[in-house]
């Protein structure tokens, strides 16, 4: 059975844990430097396409605002 | 960098996958935003599984919103280039932009970024992926691709040059590179990302150039990062940089020696040694490093191992009695199959016969 942290890096990273059989030998608390810092990128990310995008839409001529709205985030979003 | 290590060669890789390891490690740090202290739990890790799991990681920021990337590039298409530039810089922002640039279709990316000020390219280059842009970057004005180059050197991101290098082209990469302090330029070259393209690069530097880098790497104790360029190079390069290093003052030759001994780089530089002069070959191979009977007997198996008889022959010619006695001391030399290999190409007029005759 995978160390715990090792499952939720492989399911943050949305990968099979055993591709991560590399990390295996190291200490949980260096692993979950390394996996607490995965998911800050992630998070990071997340926020800069979120706000990214709310942005952008501003930028397109308001005729086609609602257009570009539903392109960029699906139609659920107004 | 040494591939797999010759039998009888045991000091071998240890070394070259330290500095590997550290070369990923770094590349590694820089993508998560950690001090390089934070992955140095990982310094003993096989340097191929870094980059791996460094990729896996890469493609995982990526692919989350790889689609929304799509849509936004279609977007930009809705709306004059002039306000996607507008919008690019103010309102998605570099790490945004740089994720999107690979869904361009890349004439629009081009005219777009040729009306965006470099300080934003450059910044954008600090999360945009090489490979997704190849077709963009071919494309772009070499004055910008090189202005934007020097802001990265600028700023001290040789990772991210060394990403780049396979993308752009010569002529860009060694206008960013021209002036540049060797430091940079050997650290740059240290992390790219392909070092196939190294080769072009080096023949393009002048030799002014290359002896300021191994002065470089002399004073700061960085001969190991110096030789695994020199490694990573073509024989006609490698030729030329070791020439360089035998011109030098003995205490630079004394230290380029002893990183091929510590990473067991004769595989690669004794086919080159066979290219040098006499007196340069003088000057290379007696040095403290190969003083040692267990140096001399590694360079005794490569020559073996890769049927390299005219090169050792230079070799032991050029060696003073102190090394050749250092020789005699190698085991090698009482290995069957290594004996069997100098008996036939011994023809009994030169040095190898009194070496195998012993002392």
């Amino acid at each position: 059975m995978s160390r715990p942290v090792l499952a939720a890096m492989a399911r943050r990273l949305d990968l099979p844990v055993e591709r991560l059989a590399l990390l295996e030998a190291y200490d949980d608390a260096d692993l979950t430097v390394l996996d607490d810092a995965i998911s800050l990128a992630i998070r990071a990310e997340d926020r800069a396409v979120a706000d990214g995008l709310e942005q952008a839409v501003r930028f397109v001529p308001r005729p086609l605002r609602g257009r570009a709205r539903a392109l960029v985030f699906g139609s659920g979003r107004g | 960098m040494a591939e797999t290590a010759v039998p009888g060669a045991p000091r071998g890789a240890n070394a070259a996958t330290r500095l590997a390891a550290r070369i990923e490690l770094t590349k590694l740090a820089h993508e998560l935003d950690l001090g390089l202290d934070e992955v140095a739990f990982l310094a003993d890790a096989d340097p191929d599984e870094l980059r791996r799991f460094r990729t896996d990681v890469a493609e995982q920021l990526f692919a989350r919103h790889a689609d929304r990337f799509a849509r936004i590039a279609h977007l930009s298409s809705l709306v004059p280039v002039a306000i996607a530039a507008r919008a690019a810089q103010h309102a998605v922002g570099p790490l945004v932009s740089a994720r999107i640039a690979g869904s361009l279709p890349p004439a629009e990316a081009v005219r777009l970024a040729q009306r965006l000020p470099a300080e934003f390219l450059a910044e954008v280059c600090l999360t945009l992926d090489p490979d997704r842009v190849r077709g963009i970057v071919a494309d772009l004005d070499v004055a910008l691709v090189t202005q934007i180059g020097r802001l990265l050197l600028e700023r001290g991101e040789h990772v991210v040059l060394g990403r780049f290098v396979s993308v752009v082209p010569t002529e860009s990469a060694l206008a960013v590179v021209d002036g540049a302090d060797p430091g940079d330029l050997l650290r740059a070259a240290l992390f790219a990302d392909d070092r196939t393209v190294l080769p072009a690069l080096v023949d393009g530097l002048g030799d002014d150039v290359l002896v300021a880098v191994v002065e470089h790497a002399h004073a700061t104790d960085a001969h190991l990062d110096a030789l695994t360029l020199v490694t990573s190079l073509d024989p006609a390069e490698r030729v030329r940089v070791v020439a360089l290093v035998a011109g030098l003052p003995p205490d630079r030759a004394a230290g380029f020696l002893a990183a091929v001994a510590e990473i067991d780089a004769w595989r690669e530089l004794l086919p080159a040694l066979a290219h040098l002069d006499d007196r340069a070959l003088a000057a290379l191979v007696n040095v403290p490093a190969t003083a040692d009977p267990a140096v001399l007997d590694a360079v005794l198996h490569t020559a073996h191992a890769l049927d390299l008889a005219a090169p050792l022959r230079r070799v032991l010619h050029a060696l003073d009695d102190e090394h050749l006695a250092a020789l005699r001391g190698a085991p090698g030399l009482a290995d069957p199959a290594v004996r069997a290999w100098l008996e036939q190409h011994d023809d009994g007029t030169d040095r190898l016969a009194d070496l195998l005759q012993g002392p």
